[in-house]
């Protein structure tokens, strides 16, 4: 009785902004104001044709994807170094792969254009990636880490012995025993990056702005419920890649490594 | 058969300052089923992993019908291993899995699925091509991974503990069905166990292990009889050692100790008096416990030869000098 009061006082206490949200974002009028006084898509339909949100939507997936990609490329040989151990140091390499996680990104991002702007990159994509990458790496590197300390170390040898190569035991075993961990943190990655303000604010140009960035641009200078259309825009895009994967594949096969019977 | 000989030579591999192989000559006849016996740690299970390639050895030559398998990567031996956790392919399915080897060999997909076929059949697993290792009883993954190590048909089998995760009395079903098996295919096996009665069983020839070296290889029955050393005679079977009772290690056998009235002749026999302490029923055996003195002599008799004598009687325990062992020290 009191745990589901609990809940319920729960979920309002988070549904509801997002319901206030949904609610404004199809308002006929020209300002924010709760309740509407009436329905209309003029808001959705004008920000999905501006191109000061669509750009930065479209930099936005485009820097989730690479980040994920490139934490994928960084945290899976380490996961399986790490994982075998054995060697000096392990430990501590370890915790220094994750220690982004308990860095302010502000300072990071700071530390990073001062960097970049020494190599002669300043802003850009690339500082964008870089800093996106050193962000998400630490939730890559868990799940990854945490698949690949569960795997029995016998099936890479069990494939060498059947005549694999270490390339092609990558491939055919280790590879897809890891992919469960390597979806669950490129899930992570994404949404991270997708939502990530305080690098994205120092780092982004103009042609490189995120979604982010744009929006808080926006509401700096103006306040009209463009911005609740932009923001259902992107909780619909990130509910619809969820329910994309969950359709697909069943996202705690994919997470978990759990077969279906 | 002619295919399968394998020959190792002054082999040789430590770890920092543990040497675990130390010096292992080994000759296992083709077709013939070679267990390696012996406690934890005394370097049968690096010695079947330096043969398999996973461990490289320090020293020593390792040859398969004369193909020097030294410095070649275990890709390329083409040798049939089966896995103490089996290490089948968790995402893969039943048939992928045996399969697994033709199709890094590049095996077309028709011959490979009618080798398959073959294979499960030969491990009595026919119907199961399309599960996964985690829908698979342990007997029946330890069977799939028997079917993936031989669908190759290797020159050598290896098996690292295959049976040690199975329950008692599957354990026992699986041996035989094992031995079955090598016997019909005439493979060369070699057979990793810690499990005394294990190897006895399964086995043309047992070498016994103890620290890196193999101190006894023959029949089971030698190993058993005419152990080479005190090292054997105390790590196959149970055994009673008689120290003080002649030169030397001297030791004899439970199954040859016999009791007697205290006081009856000895015939030549060597024996002690003392009193049963103990009887533990085994089912087809009695174990009777002498206490003599500060010695304790076990004696073993079938369960069903007379009536069991009463725990704290007065007795003889004696054997006749030729079932002795004895060892220089």
């Amino acid at each position: 009785m009191i745990r589901s009061a609990y809940l319920v006082v729960a979920g309002l206490f988070i549904l509801t902004p997002l319901v206030v949200v949904g609610v404004v974002a199809f308002t006929s009028a020209s300002f924010v104001s709760f309740p509407t006084p009436g329905f209309s898509l003029r808001w959705i339909t004008k920000v999905l044709a501006d191109p000061a949100f669509m750009r930065p939507l479209a930099n936005s997936v485009l820097l989730g994807l690479a980040a994920a990609l490139s934490a994928a490329l960084l945290a899976v040989p380490a996961a399986l170094a790490l994982a075998r151990g054995g060697f000096r140091g392990a430990a501590e390499i370890e915790s220094f792969l994750l220690s982004p996680l308990s860095l302010p990104a502000l300072i990071l991002s700071i530390a990073l254009l001062f960097y970049l702007s020494r190599l002669g990159m300043g802003a850009g994509f690339i500082g964008l990636l870089v800093g996106h990458t050193v962000i998400v790496l630490p939730y890559m590197l868990r799940t990854v880490l945490a698949v690949a300390r569960g795997a029995d170390p016998a099936l890479e040898e069990a494939a060498f012995v059947l005549g694999a190569d270490p390339w092609r035991s990558f491939l055919h075993v280790t590879l897809p025993i890891l992919r469960p961990g390597i979806v669950a943190g490129a899930l992570f990655s994404f949404l991270v990056s997708f939502d990530e303000v305080a690098v994205a604010l120092l780092l982004s140009t103009v042609s490189t702005m995120t979604l982010p960035v744009a929006i808080l641009n926006h509401v700096a200078n103006n306040y009209d419920p463009a911005i609740a259309a932009i923001s259902l825009i992107k909780i619909v895009l990130v509910v619809a890649v969820l329910v994309a994967l969950e359709l697909g594949f069943g996202l705690d096969r994919l997470m978990l490594s759990r077969r279906r019977p | 058969m002619t295919r399968g000989r394998l020959e190792v030579r002054g082999l040789r591999k430590r770890y920092g300052a543990q040497t675990v192989v130390d010096g292992v000559d080994l000759d296992v006849a083709a077709g013939s089923f070679v267990a390696l016996l012996g406690p934890s740690g005394c370097g049968k299970t690096t010695l079947l992993r330096c043969i398999a390639g996973l461990v490289a050895a320090d020293a020593g030559a390792i040859r398969i019908d004369d193909r020097d398998m030294v410095g070649l990567p275990p890709w390329r031996r083409s040798l049939g291993m089966v896995f103490q956790s089996y290490a089948l392919f968790p995402h893969m399915s039943v048939a992928a899995n045996v399969g697994f080897g033709l199709r890094m060999q590049g095996v077309s997909r028709g011959d490979a699925a009618e080798r398959i076929a073959r294979a499960l059949q030969m491990v009595r697993m026919e119907g199961f091509d399309g599960r996964r290792p985690a829908q698979l009883s342990g007997g029946q993954q330890q069977r799939v991974a028997l079917a993936r190590a031989l669908v190759t048909a290797p020159p050598v089998l290896l098996l690292d503990e295959p049976l040690s995760a199975l329950d008692a009395k599957l354990r026992l079903a699986m041996r035989s069905e094992l031995r079955e098996l090598q016997r019909g295919l005439g493979i060369t096996t070699l057979f990793v166990t810690h499990d005394q009665d294990e190897a006895m069983a399964v086995a043309d020839q047992v070498a016994v292990m103890d620290h890196g070296r193999i101190v006894q290889i023959a029949g089971p029955e030698t190993v058993y009889r005419r152990p080479a050393t005190p090292f054997v005679a105390e790590f196959i079977g149970r055994i009673n050692r008689l120290d003080g009772l002649a030169d030397g290690l001297a030791m004899v056998r439970p199954e040859h100790v016999r009791l007697c009235p205290p006081g009856d002749s000895l015939d030549g026999d060597m024996g002690v008096e003392g009193r049963i302490v103990d009887i533990v029923f085994a089912g087809d055996r009695l174990e009777i416990h002498v206490e003599a003195g500060d010695r304790r002599i076990l004696c073993m008799r079938s369960a069903t030869a007379g009536p069991p004598p009463a725990i704290g009687s007065a007795v003889r325990a004696a054997w006749s000098r030729s079932d002795m062992l004895t060892y220089r020290t």
